[in-house]
């Protein structure tokens, strides 16, 4: 009986970090396996082939130039999974700095409130979309058109963390101790705003790797011969009435790498912040 | 509070020059010349040269950004380089379906992520709760696109219930009509919402469940019913309209997607059409559009406050 107590209660608060996680690593592992999982190339076209059901041969169909989509998908999520680490990544490294140099110095953090002001503003979509117009196609560009919009929002979470912890004696006896701005900020402030910062991290890549399957959508993303899940669908939108699949299996990959990250984030804020149970 | 209407009215001043400021620059760092985009690539170089100088590209670019302040403040917001109309009026021709998608996800959010909210709040850590919580995550893990091309199959071509596609103004069909055609990319974008309206409200909710005051009312013997509807809800309410508020500028960042998807001529898709077409003076005039309203729906939020929560301190 006791031991059935703490099973439940060890799933109520590691389950949902388990099951998003897990499923996580899965998807990460089966897009590093991929030569081995499947033995098409992901880009050979096959003009013999067009738009083939799925079937044995072609596990979830080809598309209308003949690839093979299963090989298409396992190898998109390559290429999803690396623009939303890094993105979350170059957001979250940059929204630290930022955010502790505004927490921390008040006229720098009035100018730059404003333009974050201004930018909230704008549709993060739209503002994605201009960017990656600017920097054009390419998974690098692409990363660094995301990073830029990801980075106000981790910013501001910082910020607010650090105008609250500011005050806090330890702070205090830092300064009075001699400590330079830099040590205060790093070695006292920062390591207090690492719950906040986790679970913005699992946000981050979630939105991180949505937009760009829109982008690579609306064929602004990725250079649409890499196959992303976003691309894969812009080939699908137009066949989706008479081969509908092509159009579910890569949705359908999206979904789940999204919602593990979701629920791991889930877990993750569960866990570290007490306020939110 | 009229004070403070002013205050915030003038405050909103700076936030928009740094859009204006932002906007006015992204566009000039697009790659392409417009002019080029505009006569094709075989014109003749003098024509295109005639052509930058009469759309003002020749100017050095502070010269270019000054003309464009005085011009706005002027009411003059400029003619668009596609299809030489003003502005304004590509905007307006635009509108409706986008302010119809737009109202329409908005309730569809609010009538269904509210009510999912305070169930999964009252009953919270239910089995209950997992449910609607997860399938709530689930409603922030879809592609608005995805859903938008899945729904606008099934329901609209397989089923044949609900055009899949286009969109006809009232003028011509009717509302009602014109309602039908804007269903399916409505709930497409109303769905993300949903989810992050529950998962607000939810959490607003339980932190006003365990307020004092909400001990006291339960304390005195109010029945369970009274203590939610009546004193939670109305002091979980506000943070969630604020949500809202500030989610209409994803949700206006998503029409630019599900318009695509439909073939809907709304505002989103003409801000991506012009975005591609290197439409300058268009795209900053959305964008600028937008802003507005996001200022003004957030400062009204605000001010509704005010009205409904005397306690709350304006400053």
């Amino acid at each position: 009986m006791q031991h059935k107590m703490k099973c439940s209660t060890f799933l109520r608060k590691y389950g949902r970090i388990l099951l998003g996680g897990g499923v996580l690593a899965l998807i990460i592992l089966i897009s590093l396996a991929a030569p081995l999982i499947t033995t098409y190339d992901p880009n050979a076209l096959n003009p013999l082939d067009q738009n083939q059901f799925p079937s044995s041969v072609h596990f979830m169909g080809t598309d209308r130039f003949g690839r093979d989509i299963f090989s298409r998908v396992l190898y998109g999520a390559r290429v999803s999974l690396l623009v939303g680490v890094l993105v979350a990544v170059i957001s979250t490294a940059g929204g630290i700095v930022l955010g502790l140099l505004m927490g921390y110095y008040k006229t720098l953090d009035k100018i730059v409130m404003r333009v974050l002001e201004g930018i909230s503003a704008f549709p993060e979509m739209l503002l994605a979309l201009t960017l990656a117009c600017i920097f054009g196609n390419g998974v690098d560009k692409v990363i660094t058109a995301l990073a830029i919009v990801g980075t106000p929002s981790v910013a501001r979470i910082v910020r607010s963390q650090v105008l609250s912890i500011k005050e806090s004696e330890h702070v205090e006896s830092a300064r009075a101790m001699g400590a330079t701005d830099l040590r205060i900020m790093f070695k006292y402030i920062l390591p207090l705003c690492v719950s906040p910062i986790i679970i913005r991290f699992t946000t981050t890549m979630a939105s991180a790797i949505l937009t760009e399957a829109s982008l690579s959508f609306l064929g602004v993303g990725v250079d649409p011969n890499i196959p992303t899940w976003g691309g894969i669908l812009s080939v699908a939108k137009d066949f989706v009435i008479t081969h509908p699949y092509m159009a579910i299996y890569p949705g359908l990959a999206i979904v789940v790498t999204v919602l593990s990250i979701s629920i791991l984030g889930d877990g993750l804020r569960d866990l570290l912040d007490p306020k939110m149970k | 509070m009229l004070k403070y209407t002013l205050k915030r009215i003038l405050s909103a001043i700076p936030v928009l020059l740094i859009v204006v400021f932002i906007t006015f620059f992204l566009m000039r760092m697009l790659p392409g010349d417009v002019a080029v985009l505009i006569l094709g690539r075989d014109a003749p170089p003098g024509d295109l040269e005639i052509l930058r100088e009469t759309l003002g590209l020749n100017e050095p670019l502070p010269v270019q950004f000054v003309n464009y302040i005085q011009d706005l403040l002027r009411g003059d917001w400029g003619t668009s380089m596609y299809n030489n109309l003003p502005v304004f009026e590509n905007i307006r021709n635009s509108l409706e379906p986008t302010i119809l998608i737009m109202i329409l996800s908005i309730l569809i959010s609010v009538i269904v992520g509210i009510p999912v909210g305070i169930i999964s709040a009252v009953k919270r850590n239910s089995i209950l709760d997992y449910l609607l919580m997860t399938v709530s995550v689930f409603g922030l893990s879809i592609p608005v696109f995805w859903s938008g091309i899945m729904l606008a199959y099934y329901v609209g071509t397989l089923w044949g219930v609900l055009p899949n596609m286009n969109y006809y103004p009232i003028a011509e069909v009717g509302l009602l009509q014109s309602i039908r055609y804007v269903i399916l990319p409505s709930v497409a974008l109303g769905f993300q919402s949903v989810a992050s309206i529950a998962r607000y409200t939810r959490s607003t909710m339980l932190d006003v469940l365990g307020d004092d005051y909400i001990r006291t009312a339960r304390a005195k013997g109010l029945a369970e019913r009274v203590v939610l509807y009546q004193h939670a809800l109305k002091n979980a309410m506000s943070p969630v309209i604020t949500h809202i508020g500030t989610n209409m500028a994803s949700l206006m960042g998503g029409a630019c997607v599900i318009e695509t998807v439909f073939g809907i001529n709304g505002m989103g898709k003409l801000a991506y059409d012009s975005l591609i077409r290197r439409d300058y003076t268009q795209v900053q005039a959305i964008i600028l559009v937008v802003a507005l309203v996001y200022i003004v729906i957030n400062l009204v939020v605000d001010l509704l406050y005010k009205v409904f929560d005397p306690r709350v301190e304006l400053n």
